[in-house]
């Protein structure tokens, strides 16, 4: 099985899948909105496409091996109730083809308590219910199986995690477990959410952009360790990726990618402190920012997982972004990308890579028979024998 | 060609909608301007944007030359999409890829996109298709992926080969050692194509005997039929060469795909090289050129040179990673090479010849080698299941018939008669072997009765221990009842196939375990089962259908008319019931009797399968020491046993119903009559009535068509007890009263015991009315 990594069009949102060559997979947030809630809604049914990429266990329902919750934000989770268990997997409601989650992976945040800064979502208080219920029932039993195993990305600061032990993943540590299991086929360095600082006057969105998980996947190919890397960090801001290059300019290679998720659906503030809406080119670009998002490898590509990329006052997508973006790519011949725009801005499709011994490679979208013309025939015909 | 210039014909809709197809396609990066040809082809460059690994991509091309955005040249024909493209690459394009089409280095590569026919793909899955196989092409040629270890080694592609040579693959394989080596072996060939031709094609076989030769016997190995015809036979030899190791004692490997090139002897030594029998070739050639310079030959002749190439896995649709590829050269005297190294080289086709594991293959059987399994009765019915195992690869090991195959025969024989053969008259067992020996199986011929075989020794029980089954396709009675006669230890289980009512319904049979219920038994679970079905009974239990047949002056045939086409919608399903045994086993739980019937409409057959538990067999005491059996089936074992029940404290009988063999001295019940209702049950005796009984008799006989009939009476007794004196009685009595002998069967509390109550003067007379034989 070739290790793929696919991004779902869901406009200015994140969901994208990353099948391990072990057979493993890690979803990564979810947005679901059109034809999966509507059937008359042109947008694609994304849960459908989702669906087809996962793995059904011997009882015939569809599972995710792992699911990260970036931060709670509706844009990373909408959706996440009426598509995905939640609750003890002896709970599942037989026949509803709900998406089990073996494991959940999540940043700390879910021990906080609401607050003025900390509003959250329905799909959001789901998800934090659910892992604050596996993380009881690993703290009552010191084990668990699928659909109630929890992982814990970076410590809490209030000090709720640090009990946790097994179930916790520090920030700078690389891991290569899945549903509790070791796997060969990727590494994960965990790069984000550090615990809070002191600047509790950030208005609650930037508080909770600021505390978005940031992996980088090392991503095997063909059997062959680290053929790809692919760095994602959900909606993090300028802030964090300041940080994080003043962290690790000296270690420069943990932020170099193969394939980069820009940040926030590119929004142009995970690259300046300035507003683009109303700064327009006077705005300026953090270049220490710009360095944390800079590592691109040859041939590098980063994907704006959003609407259509316009040259206008919007952001996100912001369009100075994307010039940026396109700028860091310029040397290394990469490419940027938009999810929403392809293979067209009326029907974007998943967006699919590859992962093989000779690194990452885009995979063309190939012609389905039913949109195939020609040869006069329209769908397919059974091949006999004469 | 020239580009379409303005007030030229608009392209034909389907190549606009073809290059509307390719405009919307994700992997299509742009498409050119279309060209016209003087012919009325249409081509147009298509540029594909790989999805190449991105290091590679920055980089504008694999490391094998692939580019990022490769120009591909479709060319429609005027008869689009009748015939699909043509797919060119660029001149430059290495050919050393695997799946390119063969082909001059003069023409541009054309890639194999598919493994099957364009025009089929195209026809199927639309044009958007094969540009889509035509992307992954170019994506599996950038990263080397077109050979996929999973699937095989790609073999040489070599497809405009006038020349086939036909060679046995395992047993040249076989040859091979660790040492490079040669072997000369024989090549048995025709010629197509007159004697003064520049062009002939030769198709030959190879021979798997090493062939030796000197100066003295060479002209004896290479020599060709004189004449003018444009067809001739002749023999010569075939030089097979295999790899050893290298230096270090590796196995040489030849794992770089090279495309065919061969074109001169100088060119096939250096294929040789890389090979690894480069050595070999030279220093058996060199041999062949001394025996050729005392040879006087009139012409050219050829000589086949097979070099064996051993590839890093398995090569496609083989299970060996030795690839055979074969060349013709034509020889002459005396130098051998008339132009010395520029002789000219040919790439040959190979061809496997035909074998069980071929035909296995090719039926979608797996590769098992199954037990053998004997046909007795090689007609119409029995020569058509043969040939459907043979094609199968699974062909009878012995076949058995006494019958001369006669012209009329050729309306249903599954043999077909030869062009030209005088019509002599030939055994059928030795014609349907010679037959199976075209399929590269060897049946043993044995032209004589079954009965007569196994009497005098002809077919030994030693000789059928490994048998799965005995096919009995003789629809003789005689012969099922001989069959049936025979200890379980001295035949294989047998299935009996066997058509009714001119064509409506098939019978087969399957003996259970240690043959019970044997082959009688189960026809006559058949009759009642057919009893019970009026449409059935009246076509099978029925069936009279045969007919005399004039067949020559004053002589005729006797036979059940029906069309070749029934036969064969009979034969082939009634071969899946036997290959299918033979594959998974016979059953372990009694025995099988399926019935196809042809439906209403003369068409549809449907299949019913019912299994048949094993019968409980009685010896009959008889005062004459005439032995009897009485097999009865378990289900009137139920019924008697349900009776006994009924009436606890006194003893209770009926009548058994059934078939009776004279030949076998065998007694089948398969059926029981209640006692009629003036029956008298006492402790000590049972006194059957006779109120309603002979309606009974003549409605059962009635419904069954006949086959079926009282065969005597049971009745129980209450304590272990052989019979009584009355009993003994009874039996005088009835063996006097009626004409065939009878069974007088006992259930004593723990099994049977019975008694024949027949004279001998008696059993004279008996009539046996069993159902008309059926075809076979």
């Amino acid at each position: 099985m070739a290790t793929k990594v696919n991004l779902f069009p869901v406009e200015n949102g994140d969901m994208t899948l990353v099948k391990f060559e072990s057979g493993a997979n890690l979803l990564i947030d979810v947005r679901v909105t059109g034809a999966a809630d509507d059937p008359d809604e042109p947008a694609p049914d994304v849960i459908r496409l989702l669906k087809e990429r996962l793995p059904r266990d011997a009882e015939g329902r569809p599972y995710v091996t792992a699911f990260l919750l970036t931060h709670p934000h509706a844009d990373h989770c909408l959706g996440l109730e009426k598509h995905f268990h939640l609750g003890p997997p002896g709970d599942y409601p037989k026949g509803s083809d709900k998406i089990l989650i073996h494991e959940t992976w999540s940043s700390p945040m879910v021990f906080r308590r609401a607050s003025k800064h900390f509003s959250i979502c329905a799909d959001a208080a789901a998800f934090c219910r659910e892992a604050r219920r596996r993380v009881r029932f690993w703290r009552d039993n010191g084990y668990a199986g699928d659909g109630n195993r929890v992982l814990i990305l970076g410590e809490d600061e209030g000090g709720k995690t640090d009990d946790l032990g097994a179930i916790l993943i520090k920030v700078d540590e690389v891991f290569s477990r899945i549903n509790g299991a070791y796997d060969s086929t990727f590494t994960i360095r965990l790069l984000a959410p550090h615990p809070k600082s002191d600047d509790e006057n950030l208005e609650d969105m930037r508080a909770h952009n600021r505390s978005s998980t940031i992996l980088n996947i090392s991503m095997s190919g063909d059997g062959v360790a680290d053929r790809a890397r692919f760095l994602t960090g959900g909606d993090a801001e300028v802030l964090v990726w300041e940080a994080l290059w003043q962290r690790h300019a000296h270690r420069a290679d943990w932020l170099a990618y193969d394939l980069l998720q820009a940040p926030h659906h590119c929004s142009w503030h995970s690259l300046s402190w300035d507003s683009w809406s109303q700064m327009g080119e006077d705005a300026k670009v953090s270049a220490d920012a710009r360095n944390g998002l800079g590592q691109a490898r040859a041939g590098a590509v980063i994907v704006a997982s959003s609407r259509p990329v316009k040259d206008d006052a919007n952001d996100p997508p912001c369009i100075r972004a994307k010039r940026e973006y396109q700028a860091i790519l310029r040397p290394v011949g990469g490419t940027f990308r938009c999810v929403g725009e392809e293979p067209s801005e009326r029907s974007p499709d998943v967006m699919e890579f590859e992962v093989t011994r000779d690194g990452l490679r885009p995979l063309r979208r190939r012609m389905s028979a039913s949109v195939i013309t020609g040869g006069g025939a329209i769908g397919r015909e059974p091949l006999g024998h004469g | 060609m020239h580009a379409l210039p303005s007030g030229a014909p608009p392209l034909s809709p389907a190549v606009a909608r073809a290059l509307r197809t390719a405009r919307a396609h994700d992997g299509v990066d742009g498409v050119g301007a279309p060209r016209l040809d003087m012919a009325g082809s249409v081509s147009v460059d298509i540029r594909f944007r790989l999805g190449l690994p991105i290091a590679w991509s920055s980089a504008g091309r694999s490391p094998n030359g692939v580019l990022a955005v490769e120009p591909v040249t479709f060319t429609f024909p005027p008869d689009y999409p009748f015939r699909s493209p043509q797919i060119e690459l660029r001149r430059e394009f290495d050919r050393c890829l695997a799946h390119v089409q063969p082909g001059p280095p003069s023409e541009r590569p054309q890639p194999c996109v598919y493994d099957g026919l364009l025009g089929d793909l195209l026809a199927a899955r639309g044009f958007g298709e094969i540009l889509n196989q035509t992307l992954d092409w170019l994506e599996k040629a950038a990263t080397g992926r077109l050979i996929d270890p999973a699937q095989g080694w790609e073999p040489v592609r070599r497809d405009t080969l006038s020349d086939i040579i036909v060679a046995d693959a395992p047993a040249l394989r076989a040859m091979v050692g660790r040492k490079p080596g040669h072997a000369w072996l024989g090549f048995d060939y025709l010629v197509c194509g007159a004697p003064s031709a520049v062009d002939v094609a030769y198709h030959g076989a190879v021979g798997t005997e090493r062939v030796p030769f000197n100066p003295s016997t060479f002209p004896e190995k290479v020599a060709e039929e004189a004449g003018t015809d444009s067809v001739r036979r002749g023999r010569s030899l075939a030089l097979f060469l295999w790899p050893g190791c290298d230096p270090t004692g590796q196995p040489v490997i030849a794992d770089k795909y090279r495309p065919e090139t061969v074109s001169t002897w100088a060119e096939l030594v250096e294929r040789a090289g890389e090979y690894g029998c480069r050595t070999p070739l030279v220093d058996a050639f060199a041999w062949f050129g001394r025996c050729a310079q005392a040879w006087r030959s009139a012409g050219r002749r050829p000589l086949v040179v097979i070099l064996c190439a051993r590839r890093p896995f398995r090569v496609i649709g083989e299970d060996s990673e030795l690839e055979l590829v074969p060349y013709l050269v034509r020889v002459e005297a005396p130098r051998a090479l008339p132009n010395g190294p520029e002789t000219e080289v040919r790439p040959a086709g190979h061809r496997h010849v035909v074998s069980p594991a071929l035909l296995r293959r090719m039926s979608g059987e797996d590769d098992r080698v199954l037990p053998p399994w004997t046909l007795v009765g090689c007609g119409s019915l029995g020569s058509k299941i043969a040939i459907h195992a043979a094609r199968s690869g699974r062909g009878p090991g012995r076949v058995v018939d006494p019958g001369i195959l006669h012209l009329h025969n050729m309306a249903r024989h599954g043999l077909v008669p030869q062009r030209w053969a005088i019509p002599l008259p030939e055994g059928k067992a030795h014609a349907l072997a010679g037959t199976l020996s075209g399929f590269a199986q060897t049946a043993e011929a044995v032209p004589r009765s079954i009965v007569a075989a196994l009497r005098d020794g002809t077919i030994r029980a030693s000789d059928l221990r490994r048998d799965f089954a005995l096919v009995n396709a003789t629809a003789s009675l005689p012969v099922r009842e001989f069959l049936a006669s025979r200890a379980a230890a001295d035949l294989p289980r047998v299935i009996e196939t066997t058509l009714y009512g001119a064509g409506r319904v098939g019978l087969v049979t399957v003996e259970g375990l240690d043959r019970n219920p044997n082959t009688a038994d189960l026809v006559t679970e058949a009759y009642a089962a057919a009893v019970e079905d009026a449409a059935l009974a009246d076509a099978f239990l029925a069936s009279t259908d045969l007919a005399r047949v004039p067949i020559g002056m004053g002589c005729g045939s006797t036979t059940m008319m029906m069309s070749d086409a029934r036969l064969s919608a009979f034969a082939a399903p009634m071969w899946e019931v036997i290959s299918r045994f033979g594959r998974d086993g016979m059953p372990k739980d009694g025995g099988r009797v399926l019935f196809g019937t042809v439906g209403e409409d003369g068409l549809s057959l449907a299949w019913t399968s019912r299994a048949v538990a094993p019968v409980n067999i009685v010896r009959a005491e008889a005062y004459d020491g005439d032995p009897h059996e009485i097999r009865i089936s378990a289900r009137v074992c139920d019924l008697i046993d349900e009776e006994v029940r009924r009436w606890p404290g006194v003893e209770t009988g009926g009548v058994l119903v059934g078939r009776y063999s004279e030949a076998t001295s065998t007694f089948h019940a398969v059926d029981v009559l209640p006692a009629p209702e003036d029956s008298v049950r006492s402790a000590t005796e049972f006194v059957l009535g006779t109120t309603g009984l002979r309606g009974a008799l003549e409605a059962l006989r009635g419904s069954s068509r006949g086959t079926l009939y009282c065969l005597g009476t049971w009745h129980s007794h209450l304590v272990e007890s052989g019979p009584s004196p009355l009993d003994r009685a009874t039996a005088q009595a009835m063996a006097v009263a009626r004409l065939t002998p009878s069974a007088l069967l006992i259930r004593t509390p723990t099994g049977f015991r019975a008694l024949l109550c027949a004279s001998v003067e008696a059993a004279v007379g008996a009539s046996n009315d069993v159902t008309n034989a059926g075809e076979g």
